[in-house]
């Protein structure tokens, strides 16, 4: 039974959490596209029942091409009523979910552990870590399907078998990542348990047909609306690296025999693609010192985990296999870490931060066990030791995520639009045409956003360009604003331009910046 | 009797592979040498372990089909000798012949202080990291300069990576002395190579094979000490272990023999 002192500290450290996710969160990290894309949604869904381009309702919003699930921007929708369109309104969900995966985490690590010590030290981990901290502060649906999942296992244990089927099922309603983690994980937890459910077979069969049938739309949208489609834009065979050389290999064989024909043909080298990607996910340069290329998915010089946690995962890992903290489930913390790499390392990016973001989970837990461990048979100075480096990695963490990394990486993020757009609002109607550069991601979407666009308007008139090679389109006009690349010679006279750096012949208007002093907006008129 | 032919057939293996088709100008000394690697493994794993027969053996196995040992037995490698050096010493250690053991170390430290100029920088962590990684292991090797190596492949064979992680992690029981020095040498054998300001230097790193080739046997041995247990899972699963490294092996030979050396 937890203490009074254990359900303090559980209390405390969730203030932190929240401390550490939900300061300034409403202004830090500036908006991404994909965030002005759900609130914008949502909200288009409030005003009018349809999304932005028009789809009543949908499971899927089409949005950028992209297909996004619905789950999130669904959750966004009373959010967005009550506090109205902003990026608090899109943030909060995954504020309140990631709180719920800390909380469910904690009871889910007692559940297996039967220690209080261990599940706190393990909470208190994934509370200062900063690759769960990243995608709590932000509408990152990776991280709400995350808490669905985290959730959905903790009831599985409670033996609440048919919430523990819905929670896993929203988390594929939720994020494309989920969907194969989620039912991989469930199918194996019930088989894992077959020796109950041997004796209430009709049980086990409710709870399949159920979990089909609440599935069925989800898998009938996705089918029917690109899903196919984004995956061939992001997927593995996007990259041809094994295609060029299978090529390349195949030319070197004179003459060509059929055992190199199999060992170079091209679905054997992107199988050694897959491998090479899925064991990318355990790289310890990319957990503990460089992290994901991806701008947008963390702060730079540093890893998903503080450095000093690298010793504590292995002697977690030792310790892990040979004593009994976690009794019989340890095969659940290995299932766990085999299976949260797997979506995204049928990806061409990989590792991928974000799309492996269930991996946090069984490591947290294999560094928790090797602290606490270690804890145990040293002196209690081991104690003040860890805290002290807890203390200054994050510390570090904090100064490279609020101050540098804005510095570093301004142009990842769409700082500027919050001042530029209400300059263009109030501008346009002067001009006869507007053209806004196309430099910073989905510029059009921004726009939406920023000005409250009224949905009833836009339906009508958007119209997606052909998808890009990753899959991706985006809007060109919207009234008299064009969103294009600036080619000052295009231009037709009288036009407001907002340019970032594409050469122009003549002196800005006005120019804006980033937080590190370069231009992010130059603006220019054309009479 | 059939202990022996076996011995016999792993060594003669390590040994074609070294001297097939080498190039003439490498040194007999390298290639003698590096052929002696499976024979010391044996010998150090039989020194430890007596009575057991078959770990001594998979150890030579690994040793000398293990293609990071291989690419830089066949040229002329004075890593190749010091990897030969280092075992030497851990056998005569063993076999409490201590002064001579004591004098072949220094002799490699000596070695390496002397031949490499070494800056501790920040970037250094991720240069030892880099020796861990599946890029180097598995998937590219010595991805910077592609030293002696062929293409598209790592220092070590595929299911030769998850053999390591389950050696290092399950097989301490196995013998206590052998997994405490061979543990030790897996930390320090690294820092040479990630004190210089190469991203990956695979010949500096090569005494890093020493520790990988055992900890690799142990995984094997321990997952057919497992698989013994299961009478049915038995045979099926030693049919499934020959075959992967067969495949392994013929997979590196080809991009060695039939794309490198063109």
């Amino acid at each position: 039974m937890p203490t009074t002192l254990n359900k303090f500290l559980l209390i405390l450290i969730l203030i932190l959490a929240l401390f550490l996710r939900a300061y300034h969160l409403d202004s830090y990290p500036p908006i991404n596209p994909d965030e002005a894309s759900i609130g914008y949604n949502a909200f288009s869904l409030i005003k009018t029942g349809k999304d932005e381009h028009g789809s009543s309702w949908p499971l899927h919003f089409k949005s950028f091409g992209d297909y996004k699930p619905g789950g999130y921007i669904y959750l966004t929708l009373p959010f967005v009523e009550l506090f109205g369109l902003n990026l608090l309104s899109v943030r909060l969900p995954n504020l309140i979910l990631s709180l719920l995966t800390l909380y469910f985490f904690y009871r889910l690590v007692v559940f297996l552990t039967k220690n209080h010590s261990l599940s706190l030290i393990a909470l208190l981990v994934l509370t200062l870590n900063p690759w769960h901290i990243h995608f709590s502060r932000g509408g990152w649906e990776s991280s709400a399907a995350l808490s669905f999942i985290v959730i959905g296992t903790f009831l599985f244990f409670k033996q609440k078998y048919l919430l523990f089927i819905i929670t896993f099922i929203l988390s594929i309603y939720t994020y494309h990542s989920a969907r194969i983690i989620a039912p991989l994980l469930g199918i194996c937890y019930l088989y894992i348990d077959k020796s109950y459910f041997l004796n209430y077979k009709s049980k086990l069969i409710k709870l399949l047909l159920i979990a089909i049938l609440i599935s069925l739309p989800v898998i009938f949208s996705f089918l029917n609306n690109g899903g196919t489609a984004r995956f061939s834009g992001v997927g593995l065979t996007a990259d041809t690296g094994p295609l060029w050389r299978a090529n390349e290999l195949l030319s070197q064989h004179q003459p060509l025999t059929l055992p190199s024909r199999i060992i170079h043909n091209q679905r054997v080298l992107y199988l050694f693609s897959w491998v090479e990607k899925y064991f990318s996910h355990f790289d310890l340069n990319y957990l503990f010192t460089t992290g994901d290329q991806v701008p947008r998915s963390k702060v730079p010089n540093m890893g998903q985990f503080y450095l000093f946690e690298l010793p504590f995962l292995l002697i977690g890992i030792y310790y892990f296999l040979h004593n009994k903290y976690f009794k019989n489930h340890k095969i659940f913390i290995i299932l766990w870490l085999i299976i949260s790499p797997l979506a995204s390392s049928l990806t061409f990016q990989a590792p991928s931060a974000l799309r492996s973001l269930p991996l946090i989970i069984p490591l947290t837990i294999l560094i928790s066990t090797g602290i606490y461990h270690l804890l145990l048979r040293l002196p209690k100075i081991f104690i003040i030791i860890v805290g002290l480096l807890y203390f200054f990695s994050l510390a570090n963490y904090l100064n490279n995520y609020h101050i540098i990394y804005p510095k570093v990486f301004p142009q990842a993020w769409s700082q500027g639009f919050s001042q530029v757009i209400p300059f263009l609002s109030s501008n346009q109607d002067n001009y006869k045409n507007v053209y806004f550069t196309d430099k910073y991601d989905q510029p059009y979407i921004l726009y939406l956003f920023y000005t409250k666009y009224d949905p009833s308007k836009i339906q009508p008139q958007i119209k997606l360009t052909p998808p890009d090679q990753f899959g991706f389109s985006t809007v060109r006009q919207i009234d008299n604003i064009i969103f294009e690349k600036i080619n000052w010679d295009n231009i037709l006279p009288n036009s407001l331009v907002i340019a970032s750096d594409e050469p122009v012949p003549i002196d800005p208007s006005v120019t804006l910046d980033f937080p590190n002093g370069t231009k992010a907006f130059k603006i220019y008129i054309k009479p | 009797m059939k202990h022996k032919i076996i011995i016999i057939l792993i060594f003669g293996l390590g040994f074609i592979l070294r001297i097939y088709h080498v190039n003439h100008s490498t040194s007999l000394l390298s290639i003698i040498l590096g052929s002696l690697v499976p024979l010391l493994f044996y010998l150090i794993v039989k020194q430890v372990n007596q009575k057991n027969y078959l770990l001594p053996l998979i150890t030579a196995f690994i040793a000398a089909t293990n293609p990071w040992n291989i690419n830089f037995s066949r040229v002329t490698s004075e890593i190749n000798i010091i990897v030969f050096i280092i075992l030497l010493s851990i056998l005569l250690y063993l076999k409490k012949i201590y002064l001579p053991a004591i004098l072949l170390t220094i002799i490699t430290l000596l070695y390496l202080l002397n031949n490499n100029v070494y800056i501790f920088t920040s970037d250094s962590i991720k240069h030892y990291l880099n020796y861990f990684s599946p890029k180097y292991l598995l998937t590219e090797g010595d991805y910077v300069k592609h030293l002696y190596s062929p293409p598209y492949t790592g220092v070590l064979l595929l299911p030769s990576v998850f053999f390591l992680i389950l050696g290092i992690f399950l097989g301490k029981n196995i013998s206590k002395k052998l997994y405490n020095i061979f543990l030790i040498l897996i930390l320090l054998l690294p820092i040479p190579a990630a004190l210089t300001l190469n991203i990956i230097d695979s010949e500096l790193a090569l005494p890093l094979s020493i520790p990988f080739i055992y900890f690799i046997s142990l995984g094997i041995y321990k997952t057919i000490h497992f698989s013994k247990k299961h009478n049915r899972l038995f045979p099926l699963y030693l049919i499934f272990l020959i075959i992967s490294y067969l495949t392994a092996l013929y997979l590196y030979l080809d991009l060695y023999y039939a794309h490198y050396l063109k």
